[in-house]
C-alpha cells in the first residue's frame, strides 16, 4: 500500500492510500472523496485547499491527480471515457465501480489532447 | 498547507505536481481561425461599403433597424421561461402557528445531496427521507430518477412524483414503487400524519418542529410548525385545517429553505456542518 492522505477535521479522521482515491468533486465548501471500493466521504475542505495538500504529497515524477476546472479532481489511473462534445467523463475501475461526471467541454477536449498526447510519448 | 496560487477556470485542466503544475487549455481550432478572419475581412469590406453609399443609404439603414428592433423586442419578451416561486403564508390553526409554503410553476423532485442547496433555480427545498444512525443510508424504499438507491418499508407514508405529479399516500405495499421506478420517477417513504382527512396515529411520542408534505386545497404544499409538537397534535392540526394527504418530512434544525416571488430566500433551520452523503431533499425547480 502506498502512502496515504489524511484529511482531519474536528469530528473525524480520514486516512486513505492515494492510490484508492478516484475523484474529488466540489460540493460548496465541502468536498466529496469518491474511492476506488466505492465509499464516499464528505470532507469540510473546499477543493482548492485538498489541491494544496495533493500538491505537498505527490512527488516530482507522480503525475496522476488532475485538477479538471474549477469542480474535480481526478486520478488519471481511473479515467475510462471522455467525451467533450457530451461533456462526459466516466472514472471506472471497469470492474467493479463506475463514476459519471461532467466538466465543460473546453477542459474536456484539454484533457483527451493531454491524454493523447502522454500516449504518444 | 502551501499557499501557492491555485486559480483555475473553468476550461482549463491542471496536472497537480509539487510546484504547483501549469494550466493547458485545448488547442485552438484552426478552421475557428480561419472563419474569425473571413467575418473580420467581410465586416471591414461592408463598413467601407457603407461609408461609401452616402446619407441616403444611412437614413434607410437606420430606419430599417429600428423597424428590426421594434418587431423582435415582443418576441423576446414571450420567449422568457415563467420562474418557478413559493408562496409563503404564516397563519395560525387552532392556536398553533404555522408556515405554509406553496410552490407555483416549479415541478418537484428528488435530490441526494447538498449541491441542491447552492443550485439558483431551486426555489424550495427540504430534507425528505430520514437517514439512519446506524450506517448513514436513506431509511426505507427511495427511488431516485427511476434507481432504486434503497430498500425497505420502515414506514407506511409514502411520497411518489411520477410525471411530475405528487402523490401522498399510505401503504405497506403499494404499485406507485413500482411506477416509480418505471417512469424515472421519484419515491422515499416516511411517517404518515393525514389520510383521507383522517388522523394517522405514530408512535413517537416526543416534541419538536415538524415539517409536512401535505395535499391542501388542490395543492401539494410543505407545512412548517412554529412550536416543538407532538405527532399527534401536529397531525390533528393537519386534520383542523383541512388537509387531505400527508407525511411527515424530516423535522426538528432540518434545514430547507423557499425562494419567494420577489426572489427573496427564507431559510428554515440550521445547515449540518458535516452532512451525511444520503442527506436528501424534495425540491422544486
Amino acid at each position: 500500500m502506498g502512502r496515504c492522505l489524511t484529511f482531519s477535521t474536528s469530528g473525524e479522521l480520514i486516512r486513505v492510500p492515494s492510490e484508492a482515491v478516484v475523484i474529488i468533486t466540489a460540493d460548496g465548501n465541502y468536498s466529496v472523496v469518491s474511492l476506488a471500493d466505492g465509499s464516499e466521504y464528505v470532507v469540510n475542505l473546499q477543493l482548492g485547499q485538498i489541491e494544496r495538500k495533493l500538491m505537498d504529497f505527490v512527488t516530482d515524477n507522480d503525475n496522476r491527480f488532475i485538477r479538471i476546472g474549477k469542480k474535480l479532481i481526478v486520478n488519471r489511473e481511473y479515467i475510462s471515457y471522455i467525451n467533450p462534445a457530451r461533456q462526459k467523463l466516466i472514472v471506472s475501475d471497469c470492474r467493479t465501480f463506475k463514476h459519471e461526471a461532467t466538466a465543460s467541454r473546453e477542459a474536456l477536449k484539454a484533457l483527451k489532447e493531454y491524454l493523447e498526447q502522454e500516449e504518444r510519448l | 498547507m502551501s499557499r501557492r496560487n491555485i486559480d483555475i477556470d473553468d476550461n482549463e485542466i491542471r496536472v497537480i505536481s509539487p510546484d504547483g503544475g501549469r494550466g493547458i487549455h485545448a488547442r485552438p481550432r484552426r478552421l475557428f481561425f480561419i472563419a474569425t478572419a473571413c467575418a473580420t475581412v467581410a465586416i471591414v469590406a461592408l463598413v467601407i461599403a457603407l461609408i461609401w453609399s452616402g446619407d441616403d443609404a444611412d437614413d434607410a439603414e437606420s430606419e430599417q433597424l429600428a423597424a428590426t428592433q421594434v418587431a423582435t423586442a415582443p418576441a423576446d419578451t414571450a420567449s422568457v421561461a415563467k420562474k418557478g416561486y413559493v408562496e409563503i403564508t404564516d397563519t395560525i390553526i387552532g392556536g398553533e402557528p404555522i408556515t405554509i409554503l406553496t410552490p407555483r410553476d416549479a415541478v418537484p423532485q428528488l435530490h441526494i445531496g447538498i449541491d441542491a442547496l447552492q443550485s439558483s433555480d431551486v426555489v424550495l427545498a427540504m430534507q425528505a427521507a430520514d437517514i439512519r444512525g446506524d450506517n448513514g443510508g436513506i431509511v426505507g424504499a427511495y427511488v431516485l430518477k427511476g434507481n432504486l438507491v434503497s430498500k425497505g418499508q420502515a414506514k407506511s407514508g409514502f411520497c411518489a412524483i411520477i410525471d411530475g405529479k405528487t402523490t401522498i399516500g399510505v401503504a405497506d405495499a403499494t404499485p406507485f414503487l413500482e411506477r416509480a421506478i418505471e417512469a424515472n420517477g421519484y419515491f422515499f417513504r416516511q411517517y404518515p400524519l393525514v389520510v383521507g382527512n383522517q388522523l394517522v396515529e405514530n408512535k413517537p411520542k416526543g416534541r419538536s418542529l415538524r415539517k409536512a408534505l401535505a395535499e391542501w386545497n388542490g395543492n401539494v404544499v410543505v407545512i412548517l410548525s412554529h412550536e416543538r409538537l407532538s405527532f399527534h397534535d401536529f397531525a390533528q392540526m393537519l386534520v383542523d385545517m383541512g388537509v387531505s394527504n400527508a407525511i411527515y418530512l424530516v423535522g426538528s434544525e432540518a434545514f430547507g429553505f423557499a425562494v419567494d416571488a420577489n426572489g427573496k430566500r427564507t431559510e428554515y433551520g440550521k445547515e449540518a456542518p458535516s452532512p451525511s452523503v444520503s442527506t436528501n431533499y424534495i425540491i422544486w425547480r
